[in-house]
């Protein structure tokens, strides 16, 4: 079975400091796989190199491969911008851009890059991605509305919808429910589920009970170890090392 | 209850002093307004439209009012295309040498000396050129207005939060288009005021047109490279003559350019939509 992400031998450090040490992780298509772990453990910063994105960020430095879909995405000859195009990314802090429409907010991504050829297009692709992030029938009367307007989890499930109209194989999700209310969460949480018929999805969460909740397979980080990584339901039930079991239960915070 | 009416004491002398020390600074400003009102209102009333129109010979600052325009617009034009890529350049590469020489340079030019940048401009092009010019001032003004633009660019720039800088990369943009269609949108409103405040700045400056424009006010401008005035230049030249008439005339022109900068800068800064994070 080929990935949809591997990492070999992964190393990530701020100047001296060594947040991700020596990972190596799988990560299978179509499926939600959950990286968890305490503040702090390194999780966000692990996501962010599956995209490069990291690199907006002088001071982290990457070591080792990621592999995106057999493809190592920090080898020489590969551009970090078409990385970002096929590996979509949803944030902890919601956030559409507040200054375009909610419409224009799903299609610029499509006009920065040239993709799309007419109106037509444009708005047939607006439409889908709305549609697929399960907020078309919410807004369908609003797509001139700034999102200022939209509640926590709607703005989620708009930038979700952003980046959904590129066409991403995968889709990366650093604590995507972290700033929104419960009823926002469900719907969010609800949406991922309906995404894995598709995408791959990576969630990062400090959540065990949101991991158990959604996710195909889980990887237990902890300041910088992949502890353990596994089937959701196999690591929930019976976990092989000490350190997981006790952040199951809520003894490592 | 004692403590509890120190307290109150405390809070009403803070903000006493406070409200005094505001109408204390805010006072000098309000007189300026009140002093040019009531002595330009008579000025232009006696002379009437053509103190707006008429060249100096007919009694009116018409000339000078177009120079202004022109030089404000000019010195723009130059100016803020440099001035707003100069200025995303030292928010994109802070750390860069160039990008920490821009920022220091930025702030010296800030604070320098405006008449020694009309010297300068009179060395390398009124002096080869052989004659004053519109576009001698121009570009002297177009100095003058660049380190406010590109301060006020990369201050508001620097003020976007993170994850919309994420987000724009996210979605495999280029950084070019990411910065300019993007990030810069966001942070319109205080670009823009960078904008207006430089524009209203070299609109009343003077001493960089000493040595550079030549002033003129019996005709009006005919061309770029020929000589032309500018309000502020004209109330330094009126205000410096023994006669009256020509103080009053001052007065006038300091209204007329008063009620340029006001009505120019209220009406956009108030149009400019704060961008809701």
């Amino acid at each position: 079975m080929r990935y949809a992400i591997e990492t070999k031998d992964l190393n990530i450090s701020y100047g001296d400091n060594r947040v991700i040490k020596g990972v190596n992780i799988e990560i299978p298509q179509k499926a939600v796989f959950a990286l968890m772990g305490p503040s702090g453990c390194g999780k966000s910063t692990m996501l962010r190199s599956f995209n490069r994105i990291l690199e907006l960020n002088k001071d982290a430095k990457v070591d080792g491969e990621v592999r995106v879909f057999g493809q190592n995405i920090y080898s020489q000859n590969v551009n970090p911008m078409n990385v970002r195009r096929e590996v979509g990314m949803v944030f902890q802090y919601p956030n559409p851009f507040p200054h375009l429409s909610i419409y224009e907010n799903v299609a610029i991504g499509l006009k920065l890059n040239r993709l799309i050829r007419s109106k037509d297009e444009l708005d047939e692709r607006i439409r889908w991605s709305l549609e697929k992030a399960g907020l078309w029938g919410e807004i369908k009367d609003r797509l001139r509305d700034y999102p200022s307007d939209l509640s926590g989890g709607q703005k989620q499930r708009l930038v979700i919808a952003r980046a959904l109209a590129m066409k991403p194989k995968i889709l990366l999700m650093d604590e995507p429910t972290a700033n929104i209310d419960p009823t926002g969460t469900r719907k969010v949480e609800d949406l991922i589920f309906e995404l894995k018929k598709e995408y791959t999805i990576v969630l990062v969460t400090h959540s065990p009970s949101q991991a158990a909740r959604i996710s195909d397979h889980v990887g237990f980080l902890y300041v910088g170890d992949l502890i353990e990584v596994g089937e959701t339901k196999k690591i929930f039930e019976s976990p092989e090392s000490e350190l997981t079991e006790r952040y199951l239960t809520g003894e490592l915070v | 209850m004692w403590a509890f009416n120190l307290r109150g004491v405390k809070d009403l002398v803070f903000l006493s002093t406070i409200a005094v020390l505001t109408a204390l600074a805010i006072l000098p400003l309000l007189h300026i307004i009140y002093m040019v009102f009531s002595n330009g209102i008579g000025a232009i009333m006696d002379t009437g439209p053509i103190f707006i129109t008429g060249t100096l010979g007919e009694g009116g600052i018409g000339p000078a009012i177009v120079g202004t325009l022109m030089l404000t617009f000019l010195s723009s034009l130059i100016g803020i295309p440099i001035a707003f890529a100069v200025g995303i350049y030292a928010y994109e590469y802070p750390d860069s040498k160039i990008g920490k020489a821009t920022t220091t340079l930025l702030q010296i030019m800030l604070e320098f000396p405006t008449v020694l940048v009309g010297l300068f401009v009179m060395q390398v092009l009124v002096i080869p050129m052989g004659s004053y010019s519109a576009i001698a001032g121009a570009f002297a003004l177009a100095i003058i207005m660049m380190p406010y633009v590109a301060v006020y660019t990369k201050e508001s720039m620097s003020q976007i939060p993170f994850t919309f800088r994420e987000a724009a990369f996210s979605l495999g943009t280029k950084r070019f288009r990411a910065l300019f269609q993007v990030l810069a949108p966001i942070a319109k409103r205080g670009i823009l005021t960078g904008v207006l405040i430089s524009m209203a700045k070299v609109a009343g400056e003077t001493a960089p047109l000493l040595f550079t424009v030549g002033g003129l006010y019996q005709t009006y401008p005919d061309g770029l490279d020929s000589p032309i005035g500018a309000i502020p230049l004209l109330i330094y030249t009126l205000v410096q003559s023994p006669n009256p008439a020509d103080h009053a005339m001052a007065w006038g022109a300091a209204l007329v350019l008063l009620v340029i900068f006001l009505g120019a800068f209220i009406p956009i800064r108030m149009s400019l939509k704060e961008v809701k994070l």
